[in-house]
């Protein structure tokens, strides 16, 4: 079996030239579908028999939760993959995924607050579900700080990688949170095994921005990825072109882009 | 599908609900598009700084050269 793609993965260079194909097809399907999405969310889909219009906010509170809890099998499993097989770029696009995970759990714990104070009277109960997406938010947290903490990237990756992959744990408590624990928290709406409990107008945009969320969350990844990319590899020939020409863009020698 | 709302004041109010939903979908939009802007002009600034280290040591190099041998200085 032919392995160079899988070698090819681990190549930074490789990476930064394919991907600046696809950041415009990226652009364009998270802009239209987020805000195709929004605005059939917030002004076509039908009012909540129960809770009127604050419903409104599940159309960025699910899909920024789902990705939030994505995000973090993302950074734990390239983490795992760059401490087993030593491949430079995987670690990278770890490191790359720690705020975007961060600041999408942000996302997923303020829109849940601004639900639940129409909706249960209260801005933050100390529930299994909240205080675990809490400590989602410590783990991405200690994940950054814990690769600015050292000076050298290779221990500075590592130590990330252990992190993220010690942090999984927490990832499937999130999951079962509602189901394990009395909670004010509402259980999923959306299965995939039995029928769900969300009606089709209100479940097809939600599903318009669940996709825009993970369109959005790969060309967020690609870009933070691409940054910590150019920083790496600084000393690289390929780099130092690219910061002769004054461009971030990659020209391939011969002309090919 | 129709519009749920029969004007747009009372869209913006949401039945008591807006001041909820819009500070939800606000903050969400700015969060996103620092996601997109902070490491693309991260990337620009980097290499934007980069080429001004070399430009820098390129002429400190040229400097020490004309230095070395004035005759071709002009």
């Amino acid at each position: 079996m032919n392995w160079q793609w899988f070698h090819r993965l681990g190549s930074p260079r490789w990476f930064y030239q394919k991907t600046q194909a696809w950041l415009p097809w990226l652009a364009i399907a998270s802009v239209v579908l987020l805000v195709t999405g929004a605005i059939w969310g917030l002004g076509f889909a039908p009012q909540d028999a129960k809770q009127g219009n604050s419903y409104r906010i599940i159309f960025i509170h699910v899909p920024a939760a789902v990705l939030a809890l994505v995000g973090y099998y993302v950074m734990a499993i390239s983490g795992a993959i760059g401490l087993i097989w030593r491949m430079k770029l995987p670690f990278v696009v770890m490191r790359a995924a720690a705020p975007i995970g961060a600041a999408l759990t942000f996302v997923a714990l303020f829109t849940g607050a601004v639900w639940g104070k129409p909706t249960w009277g209260t801005y933050w109960v100390w529930d299994a579900r909240i205080t675990s997406m809490l400590l989602l938010l410590l783990l991405y947290i200690g994940v950054i700080a814990l690769g600015q903490a050292f000076l050298q990237e290779r221990t500075a990756d590592k130590a990330c990688a252990i992190l993220a992959l010690v942090g999984t744990v927490n990832i499937p408590i999130i999951y079962k949170s509602v189901d394990w624990w009395n909670s004010l928290h509402q259980p999923a709406t959306i299965k995939l095994t039995e029928s769900s409990s969300i009606h089709p107008s209100m479940f097809y945009p939600l599903l318009v921005m669940v996709v825009g969320f993970y369109c959005f969350y790969a060309w967020s990844l690609i870009l933070h990825t691409r940054q910590q990319i150019l920083v790496r590899e600084r000393k690289t020939r390929w780099v130092q072109q690219m910061v002769a020409s004054g461009s971030t863009r990659l020209v391939e020698e011969g002309g090919k882009a | 599908m129709n519009f749920q709302f029969s004007s747009f004041a009372e869209f913006i109010e949401m039945a008591g609900h807006g001041p909820f939903v819009w500070a939800a979908y606000v903050v969400t939009l700015v969060t996103l598009i620092a996601l997109i802007v902070l490491p693309s002009r991260g990337a620009s600034r980097f290499i934007a700084q980069e080429k001004k280290r070399l430009d820098v040591a390129e002429r400190r190099a040229r400097a020490a050269a004309t230095v070395a041998t004035p005759e071709t200085s002009g």
